[in-house]
């Protein structure tokens, strides 16, 4: 296949030709212009009509004009009464803090204005996220201010003083005659808070603590006690592995530790001239996921053929090192898949790692077995170096529940978890609940599980916390607070300090802990060392121990797979903004658009072009789906890469005590988990039926039109290796020479336009961007990033719908089919399409381009749009009109119009800066937009003027990288480079040069400031 | 709370008069200028002429004690005390034994500035034979407003129809004489002339479109001056006295404004800058209590804020002050002599881009060498004339709103 000339669909609608695209397709601003909206909005209050307009508009003119003669109102200014000296007004404050609420991690950098935090960034200092933050963690910041936060303890629904509430609680704990007390957590990765659960443990003996995840890694930790005796996760090395196969693990979206994982993946995915080299990277799957979406090969599968897929891939694996094969059926994929991958890792022995996102013990035993034959620990995977993110184990939780359920239990006390939402029986541990004698929620949110403790302790932000994390052996970070408590709530270290009798407060225990630390390092001052590590948020000292050796026993592992499977089967699965669901009250998490759907504010039921076809099912067809004695309905999404037979639904959704931006979003889907041994995360024998109903999906990827232009370039890599710019042929014009001769011009090379108007000189800084569409895996960290620092609204399922969602940056993703050879080239061929599972996947980041020639500027009739001297395209606010000519002249539609204001408009009660605390979160160096004026990217000028500010105030010039956008400094794979063009050594510059970069539709001569490198595809599979 | 902006003679007058009075015994030709600058340097923060501060006040002091005993107690205080003079103890007791530092000066250091001490007891005994002055003359509008403009045309407009009426009578009344001289036939007068009498109707309509006009002219001037607020000068809950502490005492702007030099905003100071040298000084002043109060009941001093930028306008205090070398008096006039402070400038957007057409930036700074500086033209205009901020693209949109 000619992969230059792939031709790319952006859906599946597109390809389909359906009515309502081909409707909407045709028009050049999608949105109809909300008049009546407008005017009948509540402020008015109004019918509208064009007697009530002239009316209005008669009243506000002369309204105006009366306002305009009086004075402005007078405003106070109120400094402290004793100033702070870490804090000075208008001036950032950074601390180091951690993330990890026993789902995520992340080592960060906090932003704080006036003593408010506003900004997560990654902390660079970190070996474990080493400077990447996922979109959830960005969007944490949020929580803080969440009005569905408890602010003070309570017993029995009535508020307590903590006193009250230590008292009482005391007393009802030192009653319980020996029946035990259980404490709840997630995993618990902070030393002191293991330290202080020892001294709770010692006050009261009967004391259990039972850690569940609400996404667990069971599987893999009995798998790893039984093959080394160790119940951990092992460290991976992406970054070491030349051959990586993925089972149903998506490493890159949310399996364990993704942004760490994303980061290295990414170094072995960024190639050059000198080194023409890059992993191969081959998935399978059932259902479409990031990770598979980026692979150089997907080949996908049924759901609960899991177990064989990687039995079998053992077993060709097992025949080429001559080691002794299992017996199980035999199975193979599409093309003898798994056999042509066991050659091409036996090839890379040393250098192959294979992962899988079983939950299945006897599964993660054949993988831990198929690495060991492939050498990889050691090398890719290392067992000696733990990790403790995952440390809860199904089976406990299954104890637990039967245990309450017969009266065995005392005390239960929450602590981070939520499972009276996210546990698949949550309707039974709610009932048991009820059979407890004292239950007590540690809890920040006012959650589902809170609902029936007797006891709630009002918990602490983790933005507000002293403590601290190891996620990995030797590996330290700390938590610090970065604002004072904003509630009277606590940590549940201090509620447990408490509990104990302890007179220490948490920073207290925090220090005292480190004391230990600090004796087990090299360094020699306490004092020193302290100021250091808070400074740094991390302490890292390297572990040499032995790779224990593999003891597992593959035969009965194989022996216990399961085969059989069903005709029709659910896979439950994670997103990556909603995640397990903790975050479901997360305005900007709801609004992300999904990577792969690019759906926002709901969960969907995805299903294969092959299933909806044989089931007459269209997009937004709400259907009754079936399984493990659940139903939910939920509309349908046709998903292009779904295995036929399988359909899913994500986790996360369907929350009922949660803040009003999350509630009644999506259906909740972990009920239809089932146990066995773990939890599984399929579920045979579901039945989907229609019930006739039809809803609208928010969808943004059908929101603008290609019209079959090649906007994202590629090649392969043996094509790369020969020559460098394939794929990426670039316009060029003729032009005339003295001589008479022709001669070809590139402009968007030499950047010299030709062009009606005068030309421009950047004397100074010439601002560029450079993004790697090989590096790019779609994840959206940089869309939530963006949307905090520029203070973008959340616009609401409604408005997403009408085709006005305001972020500055998205990410296009786009479809190419390639069956038995065969490409789908016009949408005719739709009917061609078998299953639609077979589908190359591409992530295109879109802002701003900053175009030299920029067509926006030529249309605005009051220069509310034009350029700078350092190539920006400048957007001033308080000129904007609102007239749209811009947005509409904008070739690569980035530009986006305030139709109301939603940061006072009730019907835009979703926008977090609606509420007084919400508003808290505002980036005071950025505008908050009016209604009536047009907005984009501004390639985070705030950031550039601060920089070049820093530079002036130093007398030096800007060094390069000095200035990252939000965009660039989210991005967990580093496929965003910002700098000068103006400056030859500057490293955009030089990817300015590379042969792989282009700009989109340059052929337009606007010179877009923002290039893109053709993504590379590594095809080459290694012959054994 | 806007001061009387018009012009009243009499009191333009007598500031004039006062300050003429006032200003001769500042003149520094008759002090030791050696004198002066001691004593403002270290006798100031403790002492004044005519009021007693941390220490007694000092007019007068050469005429009360003998010119060695002063000598001797400015040398070393503490030993004069230690010595059992009793005049000594008692002050030493009565200012709360604070105990003054030695300067280690010679006589001639020391009697130059006891000379100046006499110089202004004087001066201050003048001062005070002469009535309080009232309000200081009020700065000019140096702007010329448009309205006055507009005044000028209707005057002229007016006086212009005034003109033609005049004329047209004239030759209403020839039109008669001749009539009456019998050159005409009046019974073609009508045919050859027309009316020429004004009717009310005229007068009403002229009347009407000077109405009109003066009306536009009125709107035009207020619009002009929608949300300009220069002059602005509210009451502020504290009298605090910008001429007392910049001007006097010389305070720099940066002890108190701390975030001038770091940030965007130069920082209106919180009450423990203010205690830094009021929980010594003054104390008892009514004005000073309410900070004490302030600071014990950890209560926030509200003041009216007086500048105000719009949101979208991203001034910064550091960029100007820091780096380009602005003055604080540039933008905010003469602060230290400001009783209460008044906005000075426009602060409109024509003010600031005005400024960004004349100043010079600074070349010499690093920033602009590095980004510049292998320009040719860079080169050139640095040899001839140097750049203003506006040559370096300080007009653009994005340099203030984002």
């Amino acid at each position: 296949m000619d992969i230059a000339q792939k031709k790319y669909w952006r859906s599946i609608d597109e390809l389909n030709q359906t009515p309502e695209f081909t409707a909407e397709a045709s028009k050049e601003f999608a949105e109809e212009i909300p008049v009546d909206e407008l005017l009948s909005s509540d402020s008015l209050g109004l019918e509208a009509n064009r007697r009530d307009f002239l009316k209005i508009f008669g009243f506000s003119l002369t309204a105006a004009t009366l306002a305009a003669c009086n004075r402005a109102p007078v405003k106070k200014a109120v400094p402290f009464v004793a100033h702070p000296e870490e804090m000075s007004p208008t001036i950032a404050t950074w601390y180091a803090t951690t993330f990890s609420d026993g789902y995520d991690y992340a080592s960060l950098m906090v932003k704080t204005r006036e003593g408010r935090p506003i900004k997560i960034e990654g902390n660079t200092f970190s070996g474990v996220s080493q400077g990447g933050v996922n979109a959830r963690v960005h969007a944490s910041v949020l929580s803080l201010y969440d009005a569905n936060r408890l602010q003070q303890p309570m017993i029995a629904g009535k508020s307590v003083s903590w006193s009250d509430f230590d008292a009482q609680l005391i007393t009802k704990l030192e009653g319980l005659a020996g029946k035990p007390i259980v404490l709840l957590t997630n995993s618990i990765i902070s030393p002191t808070t293991r330290r202080i659960l020892d001294g709770f443990k010692a006050k009261y003996p009967t004391t259990r603590h039972v850690t569940y995840d609400a996404i667990s890694a069971s599987g893999m930790l009995e798998a790893n006690q039984s093959s080394f005796g160790v119940s951990a996760l092992p460290t991976y090395h992406f970054d070491k592995a030349e051959v990586i196969l993925g089972v149903g693990a998506d490493f890159l979206g949310n399996w364990i530790s993704p942004v760490e994982f994303t980061r290295d993946y990414s170094k072995n995915r960024k190639i050059s001239k000198g080194n023409p080299k890059m992993s191969r990277h081959i998935q399978f799957e059932s259902i479409l996921t990031v990770t598979g979406a980026n692979a150089d090969m997907r080949v996908t599968h049924q759901a609960s053929k899991e177990g064989l897929v990687v039995a079998n891939l053992y077993n060709a694996i097992a025949k080429l090192a001559g080691a002794a094969t299992v017996s199980t059926t035999a199975h193979d994929l599409a093309g003898n898949a798994i056999a042509a991958t066991a050659a091409e890792l036996w090839a890379a022995k040393g250098k192959a790692l294979v992962v899988c996102g079983s939950n299945d013990a006897n599964v993660q035993m054949l993988v831990n077995a198929t690495n060991n034959l492939l050498g990889s620990y050691g090398n890719t995977i290392d067992m000696a170096a733990p990790v403790y993110t995952r440390q809860g184990k199904d089976s406990d939780m299954e104890t637990l529940l039967a245990d309450m359920e017969a009266g065995k239990i005392g005390a239960l006390i929450t602590s981070g978890v939520n499972p009276s939402y996210d546990y698949y029986k949550a309707a039974a541990f709610t009932k048991a609940l009820g059979k407890v004698e004292v239950s007590v929620a540690v809890s920040e949110q006012n959650d589902e599980t809170v609902q029936k403790a007797k006891f709630v302790a009002a918990a602490n932000n983790f933005l507000e916390n002293w403590g601290d994390a190891m996620p990995a052996a030797g590996k330290y970070s700390i938590s610090q607070p970065t604002i004072s408590k904003l509630y009277d709530t606590r940590s549940l270290d201090e509620v447990l300090l408490a509990l104990t009798g302890s007179q220490d407060t948490a920073y207290d225990a925090f220090k005292n802990t480190w004391k230990g630390i600090f004796s087990g390092s090299d360094a020699t001052d306490f004092s020193s060392f302290w100021r250091t590590t808070l400074h740094n948020g991390v302490f890292e000292i390297a572990v040499i121990a032995s790779q224990p050796a593999f003891k597992g026993n593959v035969g009965a592992a194989a022996a216990a797979i399961k085969s059989e499977g069903a005709e029709v089967e659910l896979v439950v699965y994670e997103k990556l903004g909603i995640g397990n669901g903790s975050f479901a009250g997360n305005p900007w998490l709801q609004e992300m658009p999904d990577p792969i759907s690019k759906t926002t504010w709901d969960n969907y039921l995805a299903v294969s072009v092959k299933f909806a076809r044989e089931n007459g099912l269209a997009d937004g067809d709400i259907v009754k789906v079936a399984a493990n004695g659940y139903e939910v309905e939920v509309p349908v999404l046709i998903q292009a890469g779904t295995y036929t037979g399988t359909v899913a639904l994500a986790l996360g959704y369907g929350r009922l005590n949660v803040s009003k931006a999350g509630l009644g979003i999506g259906a909740n889907a972990y009920p239809f988990m089932s146990f066995n041994g773990s939890r599984s995360h399929v579920a045979g024998a579901v039945t989907v039926s229609k019930t006739g109903m039809k809803t609208a999906l928010a969808q943004t990827q059908t929101h603008h039109t290609i019209e079959g232009r090649n906007i994202v370039k590629e090649t392969t890599l043996d094509k790369y290796a020969v020559n460098p710019a394939d794929g990426n042929v670039r316009p060029y014009v003729q032009m005339k020479q003295a001589d008479g001769t022709f001669k070809k011009v590139y402009p968007g090379i030499s950047r010299d336009a030709i062009t009606l108007w005068d030309k421009r000189d950047y004397e100074g800084h010439h601002w560029a961007m450079a993004v790697d569409l090989n590096a790019c895996t779609g994840c959206g960290a940089c869309i939530v990033s963006c949307q905090v620092e520029n203070n973008v609204p959340v616009v609401g399922k409604q408005e997403v719908i009408n085709r006005r969602e305001m972020h500055w940056i998205r990410i296009d993703r786009y479809y190419a089919f390639n069956e038995d050879g065969m490409k789908i080239d016009e949408e005719k061929e739709y009917g061609m399409i078998q299953n639609g599972d077979n589908v190359q996947v591409a992530f295109q980041p879109v802002m701003c381009m900053q175009c030299d020639n920029a067509p926006c500027e030529t249309v605005c009739p009051v220069l509310a749009t034009v350029h700078s001297d350092e190539g920006l395209n400048q957007m001033v606010y308080n000129r904007c009109v609102g007239t749209r000519y811009c947005a509409n002249n904008c070739p690569y539609k980035v530009r986006r119009f305030n139709w109301f204001s939603y940061t006072d408009n009730p019907k835009f009660y979703t926008n977090p800066s609606q509420s007084d605390l919400g508003k808290m979160v505002l980036n005071p160096d950025v505008t908050v937009r009016a209604r009536g004026v047009m907005e984009k990217c501004t390639f985070c000028v705030q950031r550039i003027q601060a920089g070049k500010l820093d530079a002036k105030r130093q007398s030096r010039g800007v060094n390069d990288g000095e200035i990252k956008t939000a965009c660039q400094q989210s991005c967990p794979s580093g496929a965003i480079i910002f700098g000068d063009l103006n400056d030859p050594n500057s490293e955009v510059s030089q990817l300015f040069l590379n042969e792989r970069a282009y700009g989109i539709i340059e052929e337009l001569n606007v010179l877009p400031s923002v290039n893109y490198l053709t993504k590379v595809r590594n095809t080459n599979s290694i012959k054994a | 709370m806007n001061q009387n902006r018009g012009f009243n003679l009499s009191r333009i007058l007598l500031s004039a008069a006062t300050l003429l009075t006032l200003s001769s015994p500042f003149n520094k030709l008759q002090a030791q200028p050696d004198g002066a600058a001691l004593y403002n340097n270290n006798c100031a923060a403790c002492h004044r002429i005519d009021q007693d501060l941390v220490g007694p006040a000092l007019g007068g002091v050469t005429e009360r004690l003998e010119e060695a005993y002063l000598i001797s107690w400015i040398r070393n205080s503490q030993a004069v005390i230690a010595s059992g003079d009793q005049y000594a103890v008692d002050v030493f007791n009565k200012w709360n034994k604070v105990a003054m530092p030695a300067y280690d000066w010679t006589d001639e250091e020391i009697k130059s500035v006891l000379a100046y001490v006499k110089e202004q007891s004087a001066a201050a005994a003048t001062a005070a034979a002469v009535p309080a002055a009232g309000d200081a003359a009020v700065a000019e509008d140096d702007s010329f407003p448009i309205s006055q403009i507009l005044w000028v045309v209707i005057f002229l407009f007016a006086a212009v129809i005034y003109f033609f009426v005049q004329q047209r009578n004239k030759l209403e009344e020839k039109f008669e004489e001749q009539v009456a001289s019998g050159n005409i036939d009046p019974s073609k007068l009508k045919e050859i002339k027309p009316s020429f009498k004004v009717k009310p109707i005229h007068a009403i309509g002229g009347g009407l479109t000077v109405f009109l006009l003066a009306a536009i002219g009125w709107g035009v001037d207020v619009a002009n001056h929608v949300g300009i607020q220069q002059g602005y000068q509210p009451s502020q809950p504290i009298a605090f006295s910008h001429e007392l502490h910049a001007g006097t005492h010389e305070i720099a702007c940066s002890y108190c404004h701390v975030g001038v030099e770091r940030g965007k905003s130069a920082t209106i100071p919180a009450v423990n800058i203010c205690m830094n040298c009021h929980n010594q000084i003054k104390k008892d002043a009514p004005e000073i209590k309410k900070i004490a109060a302030a600071w014990e009941n950890n209560q926030p001093i509200e003041w009216i804020r007086i500048h105000n930028l719009p949101d979208f306008a991203q001034f910064n205090h550091m960029q100007h002050y820091k780096i380009a070398g602005i003055e604080c008096q540039t933008c905010h006039g003469e602060i230290q002599e400001m009783a209460e402070v008044a906005q000075h400038s426009t602060l409109t957007m024509g003010w600031c881009i005005n400024c960004h057409r004349e100043t010079k930036v600074d070349l010499d700074n690093g920033y602009y060498q590095a980004v510049h500086g292998n320009k040719e033209s860079f080169q050139v205009a640095l040899k001839e004339k140097g750049l203003t901020i506006a040559n370096l693209g300080g007009l653009e949109c994005s340099k203030c709103h984002y």
